[in-house]
């Protein structure tokens, strides 16, 4: 089992395969025990973890290469006994190239919904959606219109979500909706509004306009250059905002939040259990409030800023370099402060973590996490 | 009397425990006489609490209290006004604050099973929104018996999951409920030594209304 774990991860992560027909690459897997073609739904194989690393591994690999439309495993009958080895069998199996473009109404908005590959909503200046998939041969791409929203997904032969890189062009003014258990999301240039979340993929949105809400549970949550309010949450990862324009709630429960050259007048920021870091001019009269229980709060304070700042860390401890006086420690500490004329209000706590007060540029950004991923476009 | 379930009871008594917990603690409880002399003395004091308010300390209070022991005070810096509010430290009043100590705790305690009274959990219907409704005025006082209900629900919803998510999100979500948890412990522990703390109050009131909501929504999108 691992040199066909081995083997496949070799060729999923070889360069790009050809978009046109080519020969399929065979797999050969050491023998396994067989399954019947006609049942399902067997007992789990003893080695069902290996399969399913197998899986999760090939999900990685595949996020960073082309679909690979190539690759054929031959070899041990996989059972689809769990929704991974499912997903299995439509990430590696022979792939086909779906492509479609529809004329909708104004007004129409998008809703896709996968169960894993990667979505991608991508604005273009034409008043028509062009949708570009790939998937499983056996599967299929399902565009439908109902009640004002345009409906894309990819099926299996019985109906449920299967596998498949859905890359959706959308008109400047589409909202779009989009979901997915394992996708990774992508969102490019939309203007009229988000709403995404995964599972366990990570979920990034560039250039948009309009409310967003960007949702992951295990993926990373990342937000860059977006005008319009956001609402970005992960429950086990970072949260990254940089370069947005407008109101921001960043939540988490065990991951970090960073926030970078935002220009916001309203500003939620909390997690449990990671930390909260802050590197932005502060606008006037604007409300700023970051929290973390066992985190720490690190927030870089231009010069010249006039900002009501009041600090409170119950456990934890307060360092502040801006103000020599008001450094402090203990339990109750709570300090406040104003640092120029005043005006906007930013409100740090921490329970039991460390509270940072820097001067800005005494304050490097962390490093970003790995590139957003490139658009289907360009792949080609 | 010290065994693995003594310290579990009143997550029982207030319907906190999982299934399988549960179900365990009543079987230790048909062979455990100390256990169940203990649970009916929880009951007890439970229900003379529900007699009892809670009144919620003034907003102002810490203010008086500051002027009149008079601790507070500004520092200044060059351009910059500065006022650092006291941290509160005992100096040579032992006696007085242990016996302070002792009533807040005794107050805390009979708050604590009042509250888990009067809102008994009610979360049963809250995971099936992906948004909950706006229950911040109800948590105004930090409420942990109903923040262990409401952990407990979603530990629940978790547990009817298991075998229908992928184990590493089901995984993934009880690492983080249990963080929540210990964050709720935290503010137990640390609101039975000051309970008037208003900012206490206010932060874990809205820290938690604000974890368990982003828990639920995250439970709604796992399918749970």
């Amino acid at each position: 089992m691992l040199a066909c774990v081995l083997s496949v991860l070799v060729l999923a992560t070889a360069p790009a395969v050809p978009t046109t027909p080519a020969t399929p690459v065979a797999l050969t897997a050491p023998a396994a025990p067989a399954a019947p073609a006609s049942e399902e739904r067997l007992p789990l194989p003893r080695d069902l973890q290996e399969l399913v690393d197998l899986a999760r591994a090939l999900h990685e690999a595949l996020d960073r290469t082309p679909p690979p439309s190539a690759l054929v495993i031959d070899g041990p009958s996989c059972p689809a006994a769990s929704w991974e080895l499912a997903s299995l069998a439509g990430a590696v199996g022979p792939q086909v190239r779906s492509e479609t473009t529809l004329t909708v109404p104004r007004g129409t908005t998008l809703e896709v919904n996968t169960f894993s590959g990667t979505i991608g909503a991508q604005a273009w200046p034409r008043n028509e959606v062009r949708i570009v998939a790939h998937h499983g041969r056996r599967d299929r791409l399902l565009p439908r219109v109902q009640n004002g929203t345009l409906f894309v997904t990819v099926v299996s032969r019985r109906g449920e979500p299967a596998f498949g890189d859905v890359t959706v062009y959308v008109p400047e003014w589409m909202p779009v909706r989009l979901s997915s258990v394992e996708s990774r999301i992508d969102i490019d240039g939309v203007q009229a509004g988000v709403d995404a979340g995964s599972v366990q993929g990570d979920v990034v949105a560039r250039q948009t306009r309009g409310a967003i809400q960007v949702h992951s549970i295990e993926g990373l949550v990342r937000v860059l250059d977006a005008r319009g309010r956001v609402s970005a949450s992960s429950v086990n990862n970072l949260v990254r905002l940089e370069r947005v324009v407008g109101g921001i709630d960043a939540e988490s429960v065990n991951g970090d939040i960073q926030l970078a050259d935002v220009e916001s007048a309203q500003v939620d920021a909390s997690s449990v259990n990671g930390s909260v870091f802050f590197l932005s001019p502060f606008q006037p009269r604007g409300r700023y409030r970051l929290a973390s229980h066992n985190g720490n709060l690190r927030v870089g304070v231009p010069r010249g800023a006039d900002v009501d700042v009041s600090v409170r860390s119950f456990r934890g401890a307060f360092q502040n370099d801006v103000t020599p006086p008001a450094r402090g420690r203990g339990e109750a500490g709570r300090f406040v402060f104003t640092l120029g004329g005043g005006g906007s209000s930013l409100e740090l706590q921490s329970f039991q973590g460390l509270i940072q007060l820097l001067r800005s540029n005494e304050l490097p950004l962390p490093q970003a996490p790995r590139p957003p991923v490139a658009t289907e476009e360009e792949n080609k | 009397m010290n065994d693995t379930w003594t310290h579990r009871l009143s997550e029982y008594l207030d319907g906190g425990l999982a299934p399988r917990e549960r179900d365990a603690c009543e079987r230790h409880l048909e062979t455990c006489a100390d256990c169940s002399d203990l649970l009916a003395g929880l009951r007890a004091v439970k229900e003379r609490a529900r007699a009892l308010m809670d009144p919620p300390a003034p907003d102002d209070l810490w203010a008086g209290i500051a002027t009149r022991i008079g601790t507070a005070g500004s520092i200044g810096a060059p351009g910059e006004r500065i006022l650092a509010l006291p941290r509160r430290r005992p100096h040579g009043i032992w006696p007085a604050l242990a016996a302070a100590a002792a009533t807040v705790v005794v107050a805390a305690g009979v708050a604590w099973f009042a509250l888990g009274a009067r809102h008994a959990p009610s979360a049963a219907g809250q995971l099936a929104g992906a948004q909950s409704s706006d229950t911040t005025a109800q948590l105004a006082t930090f409420d942990a018996a109903r923040v262990d209900g409401e952990i407990a629900q979603l530990q629940q919803a978790l547990d009817r999951g298991q075998g229908k998510l992928d184990p590493r999100t089901v995984a993934v979500l009880e690492k983080n409920l249990a963080l929540i948890r210990q964050a709720a412990e935290d503010a137990r522990r640390a609101l039975a030594q000051d309970p008037a703390n208003r900012e206490l109050q206010d932060y874990f009131v809205s820290t938690m209304h604000s974890k368990l909501d982003l828990m639920r929504r995250a439970s709604a999108m796992a399918g749970v």
